[in-house]
């Protein structure tokens, strides 16, 4: 259960972030999904609806993302470009349902860097970086691997706007489960970035893996290569929803699936 | 603390707690069709539309409401009745608790794609559970009041 006594919704983010900072257990809250389902006592929640964080804007080298756009925008607003729109989908549609995905926020994942994220998986695959109010820029690598900055207020994520080929593959007991593991990959320019996630510890970077990959190029005979590559080079671990075994056995094919869907988007891409 | 909001269509006016969630202030002001299921986000019984767009009671804060459309099952009474129909001639109104819920997605759908796909049904009903199990008779009611739906539109435009 989720309890508070006072609800903030600031106009600045200055403001935010004195409220965020003068109280000690006070916090920022995104769609609010998540903190529902624990069991938090806090005396303030800080609303950043009306500091207009909800918009996507797409320019030349990226596309930057406010901390308060929803799942469901990503994977259908008009002003999405089409491609990264249906890596989205792809990516989030099994996330319970279009009324929880109109709700749950970007930033509140990502800050939060929950492990079992579909989002924050996709999202290290396409690269770029998150932007804080105090802390500045850090790339997405080092903000889901570093300990995390103190108090700030994540504002923005931004990443490449173009890209050749992306996939985006998971496993879950059940549909609209949380994913046991998840896996995206990424393909720009020659280059090829994999991220796993569910883990079921946060999204990481499978780097041995990739340059494989980098190195050898993709073909039938790599991607065996590569499955095998990653099964030992990702850390797994236990939990109710499967071991680590299991998940390492899973990821073998969950990145033979994704290269092969890589393989023919960038065929078709050719042709 | 005091919020204003239009409730279908209506301007209101409720004193709430700061950390009320939205499915419990709108059931005291009688929208018991806003049904509470799971209460943790999962279900969709609890679906409703804040500002047009599908959305959980349960998993927001009343407080966020302040400003916003909201709209129940309640206030699209005759839309709901004709679409109860076509639930009930396939046999899926079963408990009925999740019928408010899924028939608000239905009416989402029904905005967002005038001939949807199967696909497009399931893609758009995900987030809406039936404890009955229903899917498949769901599915059908669902394809028969939207192909219904759609002959009733092209009809009208072919007359004008």
């Amino acid at each position: 259960m989720l309890s508070f006594n006072t609800y903030h919704r600031p106009q600045a983010l200055e403001s935010a972030y004195e409220i965020l900072n003068k109280h000690k257990r006070s916090q920022v809250i995104g769609g609010g999904a998540f903190l529902r389902m624990g069991n938090r006592k806090l005396t303030d929640v800080i609303d950043l609806s009306s500091l207009n964080l909800d918009t996507v804007q797409t320019h030349t080298d990226q596309i930057e993302i406010g901390a308060m756009t929803t799942f469901h925008t990503l994977e259908s607003g008009a002003h999405i470009p089409q491609k990264h729109r249906a890596f989205f989908k792809e990516s989030l549609g099994q996330i319970v349902g279009i009324q929880l995905r109109n709700m749950v926020t970007v930033g509140g994942t990502v800050y939060s860097r929950y492990g079992f994220s579909d989002l924050n998986t996709a999202l290290l695959a396409f690269g770029g970086a998150v932007h804080l109010y105090k802390s500045g820029q850090i790339s997405i690598e080092n903000f889901f691997e570093q300990s995390l900055p103190d108090r700030d207020i994540l504002i923005k994520v931004c990443i490449p706007s173009a890209f050749d080929a992306a996939s985006f593959k998971s496993a879950r007991l059940s549909t609209a489960d949380y994913a046991l593991l998840n896996l995206a990959v990424t393909f720009t320019s020659g280059q090829y970035r994999i991220a796993v996630g569910a883990r079921p510890h946060r999204a990481k970077l499978a780097l041995e893996t990739m340059h494989l990959l980098n190195s050898k190029g993709l073909s039938h005979e790599t991607i065996d290569q590569a499955a095998e590559t990653l099964a030992m080079e990702m850390p797994f671990g236990s939990n109710r929803l499967a071991s680590s075994t299991y998940r390492q056995a899973v990821s073998k094919g969950l990145l033979k699936e994704a290269l092969n869907s890589i393989l023919q988007e960038v065929h078709s891409n050719e042709n | 603390m005091k919020i204003k909001f239009k409730l279908n269509g209506q301007a209101v006016e409720t004193d709430i707690r700061p950390d009320a969630f939205l499915i419990d202030v709108l059931r005291d002001l009688d929208c018991l069709g806003v049904k509470k299921g799971c209460d943790t986000g999962t279900c969709g019984a609890c679906t409703i539309h804040v500002d047009g767009k599908p959305a959980l009671a349960c998993v927001q804060l009343a407080a966020k409401a302040d400003g916003q459309e909201i709209l129940t099952i309640e206030g699209v009474r005759d839309q709901a009745k004709e679409i109860g129909r076509y639930l009930v001639a396939e046999g899926v109104e079963q408990c009925g608790y999740c019928s408010p819920g899924t028939i608000m997605s239905i009416l989402y759908l029904e905005e967002q794609i005038a001939n949807p796909s199967d696909e497009e049904i399931l893609y758009y009903l995900n987030g809406n559970l039936c404890r009955c199990s229903g899917y498949t008779g769901q599915l059908r009611a669902i394809r028969a009041y939207m192909d219904s739906k759609y002959k009733e539109v092209n009809k009208n435009e072919t007359c004008a």
